[in-house]
């Protein structure tokens, strides 16, 4: 398979998970929450629940459906807390003097000790389990990747020929910094934000599945596989699906990661 | 098949053809290597040369294809050869010396298991004896101390002895033939006149050899025969002296021309139009003094991280005079870039100062210089590392016009002439670098240098890249600017032909210090230095040819 | 020379794992303090809903002295933590450090098995598609993309029901004998190989372009062979330079394959430490695989040195 056709599939899972994140009503026919326990456990292919229903009898579909928006909204959310935090870290050290960087760079070192669920366990341990306080645990738990990551190509860059040689052209130091360091050193850091999305979403997933996230009746994938591994000798589909709905938003992450670091280089 | 033609003939190829699709990289090759002689193979870079010669020992990728009328080694048809018919001739009968030797060695392994792997690979002997082989190709291409030497590391060694390893390794197993693809290029010109005096003996001792480079005078100091390779195609052969004393072909007489140890000093080397560039002249007048770049006891220490302190410069002085070329010759390692770099203010010196126009520049705190600095170009051996690869030469050319001054409107306009006067068409404008040629790089390099109208020009290597034609031609261009501009030109190379050719006076660097300076004609008659006269020995000489040259 | 060489890297060493190791008791104790909630609940509030009894609460805060001033409990904490002693878990009357001796034998076996099944398939396969057309490189890297991104929970559950409950063939859970150890290594070892292949493979590719390769098979290598004397090596190199990230993977894989397989192991009391929040247990647990990445770290760096000398001209 060509590079073009993957990212073509990259891309239309993106936009079918952007959908169903911001109008799942258009494509989800039924209420993720409201239990009907007459149809409880309806095999695969049943007419109106092509994909059955839960132990709930809740349309499976539809609470896939609903699935994607606390996942992306974990995806971005988290994203977005591990980006800001990472690059500004990384922009005092890399730009600041020896001693800051030094320092900087120390610390950074020893967060980045911590494996990275483990800094999230921890915080919930403090702050208890739900949607938010896993956002926020992922997101923090990100930060020293992304710092490290801008700080290294800060200086890379930094010392590279080119910005040495716009040095001795007359730029000055302001002007190398906005119009050479900086735009090439987010290139990378912009790839690893989209593979974060994706790593963010998984994380999310897998702390629901533990329990740690969201509490039911929220539809959330990995809420759903952990409701499904009663059923998993007899209506493995169950688990089947949430686990293709957290591969494919991983996937497509994975992919816009790969476009972007091609149209980089 | 015809075994048992002459047992001297080595390599007999006819019509040899290599494509990649429809695309002919190589274009119908004839020629013939016999024992005791050396085939030289000459051309510039995507000549063809390269896969000429890695098709005598079948290494070219599989999406190749080759034909041929006739393609016989040691008397055999090699034409449907497989792989593993190949790889019994490899290293036993044909001995392989790739372009760098740093490359061409595993750096994870020491020499020692290096030269050995032909043995290895085709089980010849049993340990005691390999390591016997081993040492005697060692002593063979004069590796000191072979025993002790041979547990470093390739990239342990200076470059000439890596040289001298790697052609021990493809001589360990005593092959008939042996193939050489530029074994001499990006060697300082005192150990590439060893390396060739080592590859001449080799051929005495019997081993027939085909030396593939870009350098006409090397080959013609080795080589008894001469093919000259064009865009895949051989524009002429023969024996050396009749090639480089009578040649027939317009590619090879411009070749030779372009040699800039060969032209008279200051002539012409290529035939390109070279428009006006006097827009761009510097418009500050000055009147104090005439020396533009005055640099006084330089001294410059590194720090490795182990603590150990390494003197890279040492008591340089000189004055780069207001108009003048100036040349600064070194091997590699003798600290001309570190030079380079205190003169540009891009390295502070641990002693002594630099001054410009009579002005303080490096000892200015960088805020005080960073106005100064439009007054001072550098034109380094790589642009594409120089330019942002994200910009357009657009925005490269923009950027510093805005340096120079140059208002926001006008800078279209400039842009345009500035790449008009570097021989540029202005399509160019909107390309990024990475996509033009080596060539068509280092003139937007100039081209950019002269947007802040500067009054000195530093010019770190800037043809040691190129081709012979294209380093012709900037080298061309270069001295129509400084004569047109009256620019001051401070020209570092390791070519003492180039220097030669180019500059009005020059300075020999050796481990840091500058051990000769003066005038070109009279250093160069005249050396006094042992280093300067070794370094005038070495280089090749065009045997054969006509003696135009004074 | 090699005997200071090693002298300085054991104090290098040393001096890393004290940095760590009090930056980790350190944010740690802050955590503790600093979020709302925990210390206040075990101060005030009833924990026999978490199988505290109130006489349990009173050693608890005695021990820790949590009615001291904060400067005090954290000079404590930190010293206590220095000398080896975790603490008490709050769930178990036991020493946080005997609690984590018990579990970390399975949790280092699943550890050792996983990474070594993810390098000996990756490089297989790698080495197997280096010279392979479109097809099979197309193909190669869509099953990539796929494998990194099944989350290794489901990936764990996906195995247990064909390979366990459809066909039989594994136990479901437990960690009796080598046969229990095959699925909760593969589930952490099959997203790990994808990782590896996607590094190694282009790391080849570069490499059997390189000079050095050429000329080994000018010397008259076997292609294959040349792979695995030459380029093999080399392309290893930037995988063992990245064994940080995978040590985050497999302690975060520990934690969910554990529980997901009924595993023993170090992830699984993390999880109901914090599910019960037994603060000192899960603090404990950070402690350690901090100061164990450190240590692994700083081998992995000194490794590489070994291999590719180079590293230290730079």
């Amino acid at each position: 398979m060509s590079q073009k056709k993957l990212l073509l599939i990259g891309g239309a899972i993106w936009a079918l998970l952007l959908l169903a994140a911001l109008w799942p009503q258009l494509i989800a026919g039924y209420d993720p929450i409201q239990s009907n326990p007459l149809r409880a456990l309806k095999p695969l292919g049943t007419e109106g629940h092509w994909l059955g229903t839960d132990y709930l009898g809740r349309d499976v579909w539809s609470r896939l459906v609903h699935g994607a928006r606390p996942a992306m909204l974990m995806g971005l959310g988290a994203t977005a807390i591990a980006l800001v935090g990472g690059v500004l870290l990384g922009l005092i050290a890399g730009l600041g003097g020896k001693r800051l960087d030094t320092f900087l760079n120390g610390a950074f070192d020893v967060l980045f000790a911590f494996p990275d669920l483990l800094l999230a366990l921890l915080m919930i341990t403090m702050l208890g389990a739900g949607n938010f306080n896993a956002l926020l645990a992922i997101g923090i738990s990100g930060i020293p990747t992304f710092a490290r990551l801008m700080r290294g190509e800060i200086r890379r860059i930094r010392n590279s020929e080119f910005v040495m040689s716009s040095t001795a052209l007359g730029v000055s130091r302001r002007a190398n910094i906005l119009r050479h360091i900086l735009p090439n050193a987010l290139g990378p850091v912009v790839v690893l934000a989209s593979l974060f999305v994706g790593r963010a979403i998984t994380y999310g997933a897998s702390l629901s599945f533990l329990g740690l996230g969201p509490a039911r009746p929220t539809p959330e994938w990995g809420l759903m596989l952990a409701d499904a591994q009663l059923y998993l000798s007899m209506m493995p589909w169950l688990a089947i699906f949430p686990g293709i709905a957290i591969t494919l938003s991983a996937a497509a992450s994975v992919i816009l990661a790969r476009a972007l670091r091609r149209t980089a280089e | 098949m015809n075994m048992q033609t002459d047992p001297d003939m080595l390599a007999s190829i006819e019509g040899l053809t290599i494509s990649l699709g429809q695309t002919r990289l190589v274009q119908n090759i004839s020629f013939t290597i016999r024992r005791g002689q050396c085939v030289g193979l000459v051309g510039e870079s995507g000549s063809g040369k390269s896969l000429t010669s890695r098709a005598l020992i079948g290494l070219n990728e599989a999406v190749l294809v080759q034909s041929a009328r006739r393609f016989e080694l040691f008397g055999e048809d090699r034409r449907t050869a497989r792989e593993a018919d190949w790889r019994l001739l490899r290293g036993t009968r044909v001995g392989y010396v790739l372009q760098d030797a740093l490359g061409a060695f595993d750096p994870l392994k020491d020499v020692f298991t290096e030269v050995r792997e032909t043995l290895d690979a085709h089980r010849q002997g049993d340990r005691t004896s390999r390591r016997a082989m081993v040492l005697d190709a060692l002593t063979k291409v004069g590796f000191p101390e072979p025993e002790m030497r041979s547990r470093q590391r390739s990239w342990e060694l200076s470059g000439g002895l890596r040289q001298r390893a790697l052609i021990a390794s493809a001589i360990v197993a005593a092959p008939d033939l042996l193939i050489a693809d530029e074994p001499t290029t990006a060697l300082d010109v005192n150990i590439q006149a060893r390396i060739v005096q080592l590859l001449a003996g080799l051929k005495s001792d019997g081993m027939g050899l085909l030396f593939v480079s870009h350098d006409l005078a090397v080959v013609s100091s080795i080589a008894d025969y001469v093919v000259v390779m064009h865009e895949g195609r051989v524009v002429e052969q023969g024996p050396t002296a009749e090639v480089l004393g009578d040649p027939k072909d317009d590619y090879t007489r411009m070749l030779i021309a372009a040699m800039p140890a060969r032209a008279p000093r200051g002539s012409r080397l290529s035939s390109v139009e070279l428009p006006p560039v006097s827009r761009f002249v510097s418009n500050r007048t000055e009147t104090s003094t005439d020396v533009a770049l005055s640099a006084r006891d330089l001294g410059k220490s590194y720090v490795y991280p182990d603590g150990s302190r390494v003197r890279v410069v040492s008591d340089v002085s000189f004055d780069l005079r207001r108009g003048e070329i100036l040349g600064l010759v070194g091997g590699s390692g003798s600290g001309k870039s570190t030079v380079v770099k205190i003169c540009m203010g891009l390295v502070d010196p641990d002693e002594g100062d630099v001054a410009l126009f009579g002005q303080p520049w490096t000892r200015l705190p960088e805020r005080a210089r960073t106005p100064l600095r439009p007054r001072i170009q550098l034109i380094s051996q790589d642009p594409l590392g120089a330019f942002d690869p994200r910009w357009t030469v657009r925005r490269l050319l923009h950027e510093a016009l805005e340096i120079g001054a140059v208002p926001l409107r006008e800078r279209d306009g400039q842009a345009e002439q500035l790449l008009h006067s570097v021989g540029l068409k202005p399509e160019l404008l909107d390309r990024l670098p990475r996509k033009m040629s080596g060539g068509q790089r280092q003139r937007v390099a100039i081209a950019r240098a002269l947007a802040t109208r500067p009054d000195v020009l530093v010019c770190d290597e800037p043809v040691s890249a190129l081709d012979v034609s294209v380093q012709a031609q900037i080298l061309d261009l270069l001295s129509h600017i400084q004569r047109e501009i009256g620019l001051s030109i401070l020209f570092i190379s390791h070519d003492l032909g180039v220097v030669r050719h180019l500059c009005q006076r020059v300075m020999v660097m050796q481990k840091g210090e500058i051990v000769e300076q003066g005038e070109v004609e009279q250093v160069f008659a005249q050396p006094r230095h042992d280093y300067t006269r070794d370094l005038l020995a070495s280089i090749p000489q065009m045997s054969g040819a006509r003696a135009d040259v004074a | 020379m090699l005997r200071t060489i090693r002298e300085s890297f054991l104090f290098s060493l040393f001096l890393k794992v004290v940095i760590v190791t009090w930056a980790a008791s350190t944010i740690t104790f802050i955590v503790m303090h600093a979020t709302p909630g925990t210390y206040a609940d075990i101060l005030t509030s009833d924990l026999s809903q978490y199988g505290i009894s109130p006489e349990r609460r009173q050693e608890i805060i005695a021990a820790y002295g949590f009615d001291r001033p904060v400067w005090q409990q954290y000079l404590l904490y930190v010293g206590n933590v220095f000398r080896g002693d975790l603490g008490m878990s709050y769930a178990q009357s036991q020493p946080v450090g005997q609690i984590i001796a018990g579990q970390i034998g399975p949790t280092m076996e699943l550890a050792f098995a996983s990474i070594g099944l993810a390098l000996v398939t990756a490089v297989a396969v790698a080495v197997v598609t280096v010279r392979a057309g479109w097809f099979g490189q197309g193909l190669t890297s869509v099953l990539e993309v796929v494998v990194v991104s099944v989350p290794s929970f489901w990936l764990g559950l996906v195995l247990l029901t064909t390979l366990s409950f459809g066909l039989g063939w594994f136990p479901a859970s437990g960690s009796q004998g080598l046969w229990s150890l095959v699925l909760p290594a593969a589930t952490l070892a099959i997203p790990m190989a994808g990782t590896f292949v996607q590094i190694l493979r282009p790391e080849l590719q570069n490499e059997v372009q390189a000079p050095y390769f050429i000329t080994a098979r000018a010397r008259g290598r076997r292609y294959y062979s040349a792979v695995l004397r030459h380029a093999l090596t080399h392309a290893m190199l930037p995988i063992l330079t990245l064994s940080a990230s995978y040590f985050a993977f497999l302690v975060s894989g520990a934690v969910i394959v554990e529980n997901l397989f009924g595993r023993p192991g170090v992830g699984r009391i993390m999880l109901n430490a914090v599910v019960i929040k037994d603060v000192p247990l899960v603090s404990g647990i950070v402690i350690l695989s901090a100061v164990a990445f450190v240590v692994i770290n700083q081998s992995v760096d000194r490794l590489i040195l070994w291999i590719d000398p180079r590293i230290e001209k730079r």
